[in-house]
């Protein structure tokens, strides 16, 4: 059963650029045709570069934002007819620190919302205090959020998006800034969460936590999906490539375009860490990594890069939208 | 459809104003130097006024002289309380969106399921208390300083006039509460507003010291007529037509005020949300 | 090995830092420029001001209103001229206590005081640095708007009124050092506008803005003689009405120019105190 329903959600922004006095509109395409449907006890990941979209996808489903054409339906409410009864059933944590009232006690930011998202008294006094121990606040409960450090806020922040145990929850950069303490009781709550039947929308840049939590995930990249389906069938699509991780130094950009000419290789991509060394990583995909790697390697050496590690990787997230777009997530 | 709202609907609207205004009252108390500079700074800037036209421009043995039926220090007095009342259409329900933006609380009131008027009614509700504090502290600190006593000529319908007031500044605070999301030099716009009602509504000096043609235009603004009504159900000062006509008037136009407010705030939300302006400041 | 004078690198003098201070001063001005609406604003507001309470005066005072003016202050300066002088003095100092004390609160809030303080710049430079621009521009602008008023309604004023601004110069420099002392309390208790805004009306009430400071009872009058601004427009209301009044205004002119020594020295003392308190305490970052 959906819980929730994007339908060909398209967004586009009118802004203004250019000198003072000439300045001339220009459209800004954000979102093209995005469709996908999260059922009742999914994990759905939403996964992309900066600036792909998925904010202002979640923004549009939690009615922050109008969409330029199509709808979206949370529990089967229209989003831009009804949207007072799709945020009934949405339970909504925004990026960030600062969605909090920092003048008011972890205890008492959550009051306010339970009454906001009107939850019976009794009920919201005993959901409030498992939501503190879940989140591991129950000792700073009655200190003000300004004193909280980055980690707390943001674990309020999610504590404040389950507290009505709404049927759909929306959680954009949940693991953001937390340590990995932190981060793992977050993913450890999302998967009860999963248990217990709620449909849940993540956006996430750690392609590991897209990897371990979703159940299907969206690559978002200009505003469009260009690839949905389970991690493991996304992995499966380049896995008719293999990756080659070389860690070096010495990296030049010219010598590292040479190998594209390598019959078996089908990407290169180079990262690197320290401009003064040129010291960072070459990743390669290829269709055999054995029959490439000796002579990739003659490449390299006779162009002065100095090797340190090769290693045959497994396909990650990240190849997958490598593959798909020919650049890395992080660019 | 339903027309007139039920039992559960009502009951919910209650609760959302009710816990906005606690939440508002907490983080109100929680900036105590901001108290302070409220309750010094308020009736600071009457006294200055005050203090201004009668040291200068009144002999001394007259410092009270009648003004439109009323003492000087009357007239200014109920001026001020009027202004008092006015300022938190401006700054402090007018305002609220700019506070909730900068703190970047504005998008979590804005997903929850709750109405439009109760976002903004705890900051409303708390100013009204904070409001009839102020002025009852001024009263105090007036007939401390030894000046006459002030009191209320006919209590009923100074609360009907300070109702319809409140009406009519929850509407206006409404429209600036929607330019907070199209303006971003809020503070100039409010301070104009500011200037321009005390300067034709008959705030601090009877509309007959304004030109003839910049009164027409005074006649046009519905402060005009609650600043009038104010002063009269207070101090007895002669009102600009008949008081009945005049409290009619007033009313149709607080409520006409309120409406307006609630129909621009709910319009510029839509303006807000196509643009994806709602949490930007 | 890694000396600041083997790698040719400026140490921290007050020379090095005029870079960043005239780095600071330009933006400051760029972004003053970009909103002239605040500008036009700052000009309004004495205007309206001073427009209000001769509204208020002449219907309160009826017919003599002016007479009464002439009696009651013992001047015979236009009643507008004379107001203008106060409304005018007290919003350049508004700018001036504003700019400076909270400055260091904005830069709290947008996350950059930290960084600020951990630059190789002199901290007096800095405090006073971003209020600067404002500081300046909008004395110039007040400056001539004044000037252009009171030339206006009181034309013999000319001499005068140079004077006058020569007054109003010396007076600014006290209230850098209030400044500072406003600055300190802001870093302490957070709340800047809680404090410029109390600080300016009650400057205002005790600096005789709109009526002569004489009205105001025994005690008030011992506090009005602490703040510049009080001797500032007494003198130059005296000076705008007549240039020989000058003389007599010899003795209030020399305490000027003691406060302009004292009150910077004492108010940036006060605010190394603070900062060295909220070093301790961590007060920096906390907003």
């Amino acid at each position: 059963m959906e819980l929730l329903e994007a339908d060909s959600l398209a967004k586009s922004f009118t802004v203004k650029e250019g000198p003072v006095f000439r300045k001339s509109p220009k459209t800004v395409i954000a979102l093209r045709d995005v469709s996908f449907k999260v059922k009742k006890g999914e994990v759905f990941g939403l996964l992309g570069p900066n600036g792909a979209g998925k904010t202002t996808t979640i923004k549009i489903l939690c009615t922050l934002i109008a969409p330029t054409s199509g709808d979206a339906f949370v529990n089967g409410h229209s989003v831009t007819r009804a949207p007072q009864k799709a945020r009934q059933d949405l339970g909504v944590m925004l990026t960030g620190d600062r969605t909090l009232y920092w003048k008011l006690t972890g205890r008492e930011n959550l009051e306010y919302f339970s009454a906001l998202y009107h939850m019976e008294k009794e009920l919201a006094k005993k959901r409030i205090e498992q939501v503190l121990k879940l989140v591991g606040l129950e000792d700073r409960q009655n200190t003000l959020v300004e004193n909280y450090s980055t980690g707390m806020r943001i674990r309020l922040s999610f504590g404040k998006a389950i507290l009505h145990e709404a049927p759909v929850i929306l959680l954009d950069e949940p693991t953001m800034s937390l340590d990995p303490q932190s981060a793992l009781l977050i993913r450890e709550v999302i998967q009860d969460l999963r248990r217990s039947g709620h449909a849940i929308v993540l956006t996430t840049h750690y392609m590991e936590e897209a990897d371990q939590l979703s159940d299907r995930v969206a690559i978002i990249d200009q505003g469009k999906i260009i690839a949905l389906a389970p991690p493991a069938a996304l992995k499966e699509s380049v896995m008719k490539s293999e990756t080659i991780d070389i860690e070096a130094r010495n990296i030049d950009p010219q010598v590292v375009e040479k190998l594209r000419g390598i019959d078996t290789i089908t990407e290169v991509t180079s990262f690197v860490e320290d401009a003064s060394s040129m010291k960072g990583m070459i990743k390669i995909h290829a269709t055999d990594a054995k029959d490439a790697i000796p002579e990739l390697l003659g490449v390299l050496v006779k162009g002065g890069v100095e090797i340190s590690n090769v290693k045959v990787a497994e396909p990650t997230l990240e190849d997958v939208f490598i593959s798909l777009t020919g650049r890395a997530l992080r660019d | 459809m339903a027309i007139f709202p039920s039992s559960s609907h009502l009951s919910r609207l209650m609760g959302e104003m009710l816990a906005a205004f606690i939440k508002d009252v907490r983080v109100y108390f929680r900036y105590p130097s901001l108290i302070v500079s409220e309750f010094i700074t308020l009736p600071a800037w009457f006294v200055l006024f005050a203090v201004g036209v009668t040291a200068s421009f009144i002999p001394s043995e007259t410092a009270t002289s009648a003004l439109s039926g009323s003492s000087a220090f009357g007239f200014f007095y109920w001026g001020f309380v009027f202004l008092i009342i006015f300022s938190t259409s401006i700054w402090g329900v007018g305002q609220y969106i700019r506070t909730e933006q900068l703190q970047g609380t504005i998008e979590q009131l804005f997903v929850a399921p709750i109405s439009r008027v109760s976002i903004i009614f705890g900051r409303f509700a708390r100013t009204f208390f904070t409001d009839l504090a102020i002025i009852a502290y001024t009263v105090l600190l007036i007939g401390g300083l030894g000046h006459q006593q002030i009191s209320i000529g006919n209590p009923l319908l100074f609360a009907l006039v300070i109702a319809i007031l409140y009406l009519g500044v929850l509407g206006f605070g409404l429209i600036f509460a929607g330019i907070t999301f199209r303006i971003k030099s809020f503070n100039i716009l409010s301070n104009l507003t500011q200037f321009l009602v005390i300067g034709l509504c008959g705030v601090f000096f009877p509309l007959t010291a304004l030109p003839g043609p910049v009164r027409l235009v005074s006649f046009m603004i519905p402060f005009t007529y609650f600043a009038d009504l104010l002063r009269h159900s207070a101090s007895g000062a002669t009102t600009i037509a008949d008081p009945a006509l005049e409290v009619l008037v007033a009313l149709v136009l607080g409520l006409g005020l309120f409406v307006v407010g609630l129909l621009f705030f709910k319009a510029t939300e839509k303006y807000a949300q196509t643009r994806g302006l709602i949490g930007t400041h | 090995m890694f000396s600041s004078v083997s790698r040719g690198e400026p140490s921290v003098t007050s020379l090095g830092d005029l870079a960043p201070l005239a780095a600071i001063f330009k933006k400051q001005v760029r972004h003053l420029i970009r909103y002239p609406g605040e500008f036009i604003f700052v000009l309004i507001i004495p205007y309206f001001l001073t427009a209000m309470v001769v509204a208020m005066g002449n219907s309160a005072g009826g017919a003599s209103a002016v007479s009464n003016f002439s009696v009651r202050t013992g001047s015979k300066l236009n009643p507008f001229v004379f107001l203008i002088i106060g409304a005018g003095v007290w919003m350049i100092s508004w700018m001036v206590l504003e700019g400076i004390g909270t400055s260091l609160r904005d830069e709290q809030i947008k996350g950059t005081l930290e960084q600020n303080f951990l630059a190789p710049i002199n901290r007096f430079l800095l405090l006073v640095g971003t209020a600067l621009a404002q500081i300046v521009i909008t004395t110039i602008l007040f400056a001539t708007v004044i000037a252009a008023t009171v030339l206006v309604l009181a034309p013999g004023s000319a001499a005068g009124l140079v004077w006058a601004f020569g007054i109003l110069m010396v007076g600014l420099i006290p209230l850098f050092g209030i400044g500072f002392v406003f600055a300190a309390l802001v870093v302490r208790f957070k709340e800047p506008y809680a404090f410029t805004q109390a600080a300016n009306v009650l400057f205002a009430v005790v600096t005789g803005t709109f009526y002569t400071v004489n009205f105001l009872p025994f005690w008030v009058q011992v506090i009005s003689s602490a703040i510049p601004q009080t001797f500032v427009i007494q003198d130059m209301r005296l000076v705008v009405e007549s240039v020989n009044s000058l003389f007599g205004a010899v003795g209030t002119i020399l305490v000027l120019f003691t406060m302009a020594v004292i009150y910077p020295f004492l108010g940036y003392s006060f605010f190394k105190l603070f900062e060295k308190r909220a070093k301790i305490h961590g007060d920096l970052s906390k907003f």
